[in-house]
């Protein structure tokens, strides 16, 4: 009987890692056009925590932000600076409160939607998941998902 | 209303209408608020800071601000916040800040305009109570002078040392300070001009440092009866904060100074040899009133809190430990120290619910920031606290 209990549990043990393992990566693109190649984790938190609006010297981006609500939002914040949404939140209202920075644009829909929107603006940065990613759009940093 | 009775007021928007209406810029318009209001009382039979007392009331800290803010091209900006005030006396509705950014790279730049100033840990957004754990920023610190915003310069130079980043901030200009909200008059209104600070910030992840300080030369004639003269007028901040797996940690120290005190003392000395050889009996009472008023002290006050906290899912329990010394006349000070339990619940992340349990303690000369010398040596203040942005 007790062989039933540690096989169960050794059995969703092994699902759970498969789950874990198949956790999709997340990556920040930009428009084709962008001269921008690669970016540091540290140039990824300073653009999309309004540091700065300069990617790398000289290139300004335009950065659109995700849905608050949704799953991509919640890894990308908790992958690049271990932020929870709630951090997230007060760390952009003490910045647009006191004119540091302007909040940021949001696109409402899924990855498809942020692709086209990436598209459409050459300073366009925003992040998707990677298996959603396509040609028309360039990656420049690679955020694994917690 | 809005309040544009101000002279500076006009020409700066002008400015930066005129500057909006100059660039062009496909970029849209962004907005944003946010509303933080409150409750507080006291078990205490005399009030503390200025009307808290035994009936619960809304505190004077009910605000509600609108801010917007458009990108000018490539490396300009302009910002600009409305500020609502309600209190029980009245409420109104000015603007709290407008400038405009120019930021040609993202190592430096420079902002013109009526400005926060950097002074304190939380005092650019001390209106955005989402912002903050407490449901006021510990007055032991945060009251010792009414800094908030200023006209004319700032920048921001910031130097990327590794994975942290080092952060200065100059700025220069004048400030008003209205001492009683609202008030039309200008006995209201305390002006500071020549002013120069500077704060320098270290931030690595979720901990920082920081070191702050302000000099100005402050206009305290504030009425017919409350004449101080003018002061040169320094304080100086050091904060640290840091959050470590939902543990969370804040520390601040701050220190007035005033660099006339001695000229007023001798000044004030000087009156008192007047008083004790005058033969003309009907000058005693004004030569003594305004000897009172020059050995009154307005700097050499110290002040200091520590607050730690832990989150729990949507909970933040908080524990501050503050204290204040202000020796504001040799008699009776306004030395005082705390301890206050706080209890906050996230209703989402856009706004949260505040609840706070303060036990003061004022010491023998002291009447610590209550409104007179209160009658026993300990009280309680509660405080109930609403806050969100939208």
């Amino acid at each position: 009987m007790k062989y039933k209990y540690i096989f169960a549990l050794m059995s969703s043990l092994f699902l759970s890692s498969q789950v874990l393992m198949a956790a999709d990566n997340i990556v920040v693109v930009v428009n084709k056009k962008s001269t921008l190649q690669k970016l540091t984790l540290n140039q990824i938190k300073a653009v999309f925590l309004g540091e700065t609006r300069y990617a790398a010297p000289g290139i300004l981006v335009e950065v659109t932000d995700r849905d608050r609500a949704s799953d991509i939002y919640r890894q990308f914040y908790d992958g690049i600076a271990s932020m929870k949404p709630k951090e997230v939140s007060v760390h952009w209202a003490r910045k647009v409160f006191t004119g540091e920075a302007p909040p940021p644009a949001r696109v409402s829909g899924d990855d498809a939607q942020a692709i086209s929107l990436v598209k459409a603006k050459p300073d366009a940065i925003t992040y998707i998941f990677e298996k959603n990613a396509n040609a028309s759009v360039r990656i420049v940093f690679s955020v694994q998902a917690k | 209303m809005l309040g544009c009775k101000s002279g500076w007021k006009v020409p700066i928007f002008a400015l930066l209408l005129g500057f909006v209406s100059t660039k062009s810029s496909s970029a849209e318009l962004e907005w944003r608020g946010f509303l933080t209001t409150g409750a507080s009382f006291t078990d205490s039979a005399v009030p503390y800071q200025q009307g808290i007392n035994r009936k619960a009331r809304a505190t004077e800290e009910t605000f509600l601000g609108l801010n917007l803010s458009k990108d000018l091209g490539a490396d300009w900006r302009v910002a600009a916040q409305i500020l609502a005030r309600a209190s029980q006396a009245d409420s109104t509705a000015k603007v709290d800040w407008a400038f405009v950014t120019y930021e040609p790279n993202s190592n430096w730049n420079i902002s013109l305009g009526r400005q926060k100033i950097p002074m304190w840990m939380v005092s650019a957004y001390l209106d955005v109570g989402r912002a903050y754990p407490w449901v006021v920023p510990p007055e032991e610190v945060y009251t010792l002078f009414n800094l908030k915003s200023f006209t004319g310069a700032a920048a921001a130079f910031a130097l990327p040392i590794g994975s942290s980043t080092l952060t200065f901030r100059p700025y220069g200009g004048d400030v008003l300070i209205e001492s009683v909200p609202n008030a039309p008059t200008r006995e209201s209104k305390i002006r500071g001009s020549n002013m120069f600070g500077s704060s320098l910030e270290w931030v690595q992840g979720k901990s920082s440092l920081r070191l702050a300080y302000n000099r100005a030369l402050w206009n305290l004639n504030i009425g017919p009866a409350l004449q101080f003269s003018e002061r040169r007028y320094e304080i100086l901040t050091f904060g640290v904060k840091t959050d470590w797996e939902g543990f969370w940690m804040s520390a601040e120290y701050a220190a007035t100074r005033d660099n006339d005190e001695d000229r007023y003392f001798k000044e004030a000395d000087k009156l008192d040899a007047e008083i004790a050889t005058t033969t003309d009996g009907t000058l005693i009472p004004a030569l003594a009133a305004r000897s009172a008023l020059l050995h009154r002290r307005i700097g050499g006050s110290q002040g200091y809190y520590a607050t730690v906290g832990k989150q729990i899912d949507a909970y933040l329990l908080h524990l501050t430990y503050a204290a204040v010394k202000r020796p504001t006349t040799p008699t009776l000070s306004r030395d005082q120290k705390s301890l206050a339990l706080g209890l906050n619940y996230d209703l989402n992340v856009d706004s949260v619910i505040k609840l706070e349990a303060k036990r003061v303690y004022v010491p023998l000369n002291s009447q610590g920031l209550f409104d007179a010398k209160p009658t026993v040596d300990e009280a309680m203040v509660y405080r109930i606290g609403y806050s969100m942005i939208f």
